[in-house]
């Protein structure tokens, strides 16, 4: 069976393509090409050209590049959801794991902050780690002493030591470290601009598009150069549509080029 | 600070690999600079990378303030300047051969003030094709 489509989103009146070959008969594999399509679009289609049922909660909402070529259904949807997912597969009684499964559940919610990688070589692909990987896996007690390092640097009176704290707290402590969150929240009323831009990107940097709440509230803040950070760090239309209505020229032109360019 | 941030006119990049509408901001100064990793891969049809080719786009429209990307791994490193800011052309198509793994690109600029950017690249094998290239969504270092 194959399948391919292109589509204009309604939304966004983005052009988006899936391509999914697959043909049981043959025993080949199964070739996936997608061209700046919805998460949700893509299972879909997979699902429907290869009849496994795939099951899910929550979804990123950020349009995809990818291809993937493997031979079975499961290594597809590593190198779509990355190697790290947690996925669980049910087969056909008959055929063992051979086959293709009946069912796939994609378990937990973190395919909410999922990012991809782009593979224009079109053989194989991976989910994109790459800000995470950049974080090294240091002990819990590394972590605690370097957290506890940083808290002092915060509390100098110079803004740029506290701005590299927040950097450093970002990109250096591992992302499940919850005192790093309140850290940064606390941060967010800093004195300085530049230690509230710096936070901003702490924030998006370990929470990705689910920051938008807090870029929102940014485009509160008195200082336009914080409401600028905002914009430039915010991935969705929602926010840049809200920050056309500032005050400040330059923040208004940045959001309406990023917004410009997200329809294109 | 430039009294505005862009160029009147924005064409859309065909390239699929681009950083854009990036910001270096007034207040980290001069020096702020932008740090971005990306990763280039091997590919069982298209074989090892062996290098990652980028430039840099300046898209403010202040001349003297000149905007660079620097690409660094494994000890190489090479630099890209646009020249002329508020364009659409972008500055000279650079590489570092060092293989597979994770590259380094760094965006600096030489005065103060909030400079918007964009950045081209991708992977290639030895013979030019395009292979596995990882896209960042956020910067390590965002200045």
């Amino acid at each position: 069976m194959d399948n391919s489509f292109a589509k204009t989103d309604a939304d966004n009146n983005r052009v988006s393509s899936i391509l999914v070959k697959y043909r049981p008969k043959l025993n080949a594999n199964i070739q996936l090409q997608v061209e700046q399509a919805s998460l949700k679009a893509v299972l879909s289609e997979l699902s429907r050209v290869t009849g496994a049922v795939i099951h899910y909660s929550v979804l990123t909402d950020v349009f995809i590049t990818a291809t993937c070529v493997a031979d079975n259904l499961k290594a597809v949807l590593q190198c779509l959801l990355g190697e790290s997912q947690n996925i669980v597969y049910q087969y056909a009684h008959n055929k063992g794991q051979a086959g293709m499964p009946s069912e796939v559940w994609v378990l937990g919610s973190s395919l909410a902050g999922l990012t991809l990688q782009e593979d224009r070589g079109g053989v194989s692909c991976q989910g994109d780690r790459a800000d995470l990987a950049a974080i090294p896996k240091n002990t819990k007690q590394a972590d605690e002493k370097l957290v506890a390092q940083l808290i002092v640097k915060l509390e100098s009176a110079d803004p740029k030591q506290r701005a590299d704290a927040i950097a450093d707290l970002a990109t250096k402590i591992a992302m499940d470290n919850i005192e790093v969150d309140n850290i940064l929240l606390m941060a967010m009323g800093d004195k300085s601009a530049r230690v509230r831009e710096q936070v901003l990107f702490a924030w998006v940097y370990r929470n990705g598009r689910a920051a938008i709440f807090e870029l929102q509230q940014a485009l509160q803040d008195p200082v336009a150069s914080v409401r600028l950070k905002a914009v430039d760090l915010a991935q969705d239309a929602a926010v840049l549509r809200l920050a056309l209505l500032d005050g400040d020229a330059l923040v208004r032109q940045l959001a309406e080029m990023k917004l410009n360019a997200l329809n294109k | 600070m430039v009294l505005s941030l862009f160029s009147a006119g924005y064409a859309a990049s065909v390239a699929a690999h681009d950083l854009k509408f990036k910001l270096l901001f007034a207040t980290n100064g001069a020096g702020a600079t932008d740090v971005w990793e990306v990763s280039c891969l091997s590919s069982s049809t298209l074989g090892d990378s062996a290098r990652l080719v980028a430039n840099i786009k300046d898209f403010s429209p202040d001349d003297s303030n000149f905007i660079s990307l620097v690409i660094y791994k494994d000890g190489k490193a090479v630099t890209s300047t646009d020249l002329v800011g508020g364009n659409d052309a972008y500055s000279p198509l650079v590489s570092v051969n060092a293989g597979n793994g994770v590259y380094t690109m760094i965006a600096n600029h030489t005065r103060v003030g909030n400079q918007v950017y964009f950045i081209e690249y991708h992977c290639e094998n030895a013979a030019g094709d395009h292979t596995p290239t990882t896209v960042p969504t956020t910067p390590v270092q965002d200045q």
